[in-house]
């Protein structure tokens, strides 16, 4: 399991078009990949195949964002999430 | 169990019934919700997963579309929307839904979409509660392509169904008239509106404009008691046997014979001619045997705008036909198809507010024809009239003239 804190850097936050990059990114990776906000305490995890849940997150522009993903191909998944993330 | 509620509303249509509640989903997608039986289930499944495979199709379409109009750009919202159609959150809790619940499709898509507005709904953020707007789209595209294949229980509702939606097109009380509606109760609409009207005329008790419906779902108990101008949720015993009672004393009253069918003539002895104006060709007979002299108009376009098939000449021919044969002799004026605001959109067909009466049949010429040959075909059979509804000027009457004298060679 690879676990990596980023800082949200996209303008809107995670919106409908980072949303929508995002589950298409975590799509070409095998391992289940999720995310929580890492800043708040009862976060959700949100799966991040799922753009409803994605959404659901709120994770807006300077929010921190937790990447776990677990699986063969874990440490490209996270990498790759993370650097898109910071935008 | 939760206690007797009273719900005030707008009588519609005057009587009482008791029954089960059918919800209707939407005014524009109406659809039902009810239970699956079993060995339903398997298929419902399939029934949504193919109207969620249609949908794919249908934006991927529209996206390539968008990609060559505008560049990739603007495609990108119809990701989100293809997203949300492979969305484990949203597709795999439907079927879950329809599984363990044995519900129909459009029951599931509105519990699983309810729970999903709400959390949207629960955001701080202005923007992400907009993106509700994205999910309602999808939703509204999914039940319209549910429709293109009918739920196998569509014609199977309960014994004494009372219809509860915001509000339910005439074209669905019509459709629904040889089922088992009881009454009817909406949460918006009017006593002048179509439905109010169809109601009326198929004696169904009906209360409209209750906003306090919205909690009411399928397989409740409801009395509508359109005496008191009221809906009773889920009533007590003690109610329902006061009501059980009163509706056996009203049976007994009905068939005591009325003086309905006495000459309409004045007490000085002025007659004066009683016309009837009708929905659909049942109801020409008891009209005539009422006394009535004439069927004042004939509503034409209800056959046209119910599901599934558009009528035949040959169906549209013998429905008029029969309507002329009922009337026996008396007068009978046709009115060519109307599109009221009221009516639901038809299929490929720009609904324009501008777009009704007179100007929609010239608009589709092919309709107003089939219609025209049929009502021509039928007058041997007694008098027709023809009526041309909302003539909007002198160049449409005479375009409507050349299209009659066409038909008539």
């Amino acid at each position: 399991m690879r676990e990596r804190e980023v800082v949200i850097g996209h303008r809107l936050g995670l919106h409908a078009r980072a949303a929508a990059r995002l589950v298409q990114l975590s799509s070409q990776f095998q391992s289940s990949i999720v995310l929580f906000r890492s800043d708040s305490v009862n976060s959700v995890e949100a799966d991040a195949r799922s753009i409803l849940s994605i959404l659901l997150l709120s994770a807006g522009f300077g929010s921190r964002v937790s990447v776990r993903a677990h699986g063969i191909d874990e440490d490209d998944a996270v990498n790759s999430i993370c650097e898109y993330l910071t935008g | 169990m939760k206690g007797e509620r009273i719900i005030r509303g707008v009588v519609a249509s005057v009587g009482v019934a008791i029954g089960k509640a059918v919800r209707t989903f939407d005014p524009l997608f109406v659809s039902f919700n009810f239970k699956l039986r079993p060995d339903q289930v398997r298929k419902e499944i399939e029934r949504f997963r193919g109207s969620v495979e249609k949908s794919r199709e249908q934006l991927k379409r529209m996206q390539a579309e968008l990609k060559r109009k505008t560049g990739p750009e603007s495609s990108f919202l119809i990701d989100a929307h293809l997203l949300v159609l492979q969305d484990r959150l949203f597709v795999d809790r439907i079927i879950e839904k329809i599984e363990t619940d044995s519900i129909n499709a459009e029951w599931a898509i509105q519990q699983v979409s309810d729970d999903l507005f709400q959390a949207y709904d629960r955001l701080n953020d202005e923007y992400l509660r907009e993106r509700r707007g994205d999910l309602d789209d999808i939703v509204r595209r999914l039940l319209h392509n549910l429709r293109s294949k009918p739920a196998p229980s569509f014609k199977k509702f309960p014994y004494d169904a009372i219809l509860v939606g915001k509000l339910v097109p005439p074209s669905t009380l019509f459709e629904l008239r040889a089922q088992r509606i009881v009454g009817l109760a909406t949460e918006t609409g009017s006593p002048l509106s179509h439905t109010a009207i169809m109601a009326r005329s198929l004696e169904i008790p009906a209360i409209v404009g209750a906003p306090e419906l919205a909690e009411v779902a399928s397989g409740d108990l409801l009395i509508v008691d359109s005496e008191r101008g009221v809906v009773i949720w889920s009533p007590s015993d003690e109610t329902l046997t006061k009501y059980n009672s009163r509706e056996r004393d009203v049976k007994k009253l009905k068939k005591k014979p009325g003086d309905s069918a006495a000459p309409s003539i004045t007490e000085d002895r002025i007659p004066i001619s009683l016309g009837a104006n009708i929905n659909f060709s049942e109801e020409v007979r008891p009209a005539v045997s009422l006394g009535c002299e004439s069927i004042g108009l004939y509503r034409t376009e209800f056959d046209f705008f119910r599901e599934g098939k558009q009528p035949d000449e040959e169906s549209l021919l013998a429905d008029y036909s029969f309507v002329l044969k009922s009337a026996k002799g008396a007068p009978v004026t046709f009115r060519t198809i109307d599109v009221g605001i009221d009516q639901k959109s038809w299929d490929g067909v720009n609904m324009n507010l501008g777009v009704r009466g007179l100007r929609f049949c010239l608009e589709n010429t092919d309709i107003f024809k089939k219609q025209l040959r049929s009502l021509y075909r039928a007058s041997v059979n007694g008098p027709t009239r023809i009526l041309l509804p909302f003539v909007s000027s002198v160049d449409d009457l005479d375009t409507a003239h050349q299209i009659l004298a066409d038909v008539r060679r």
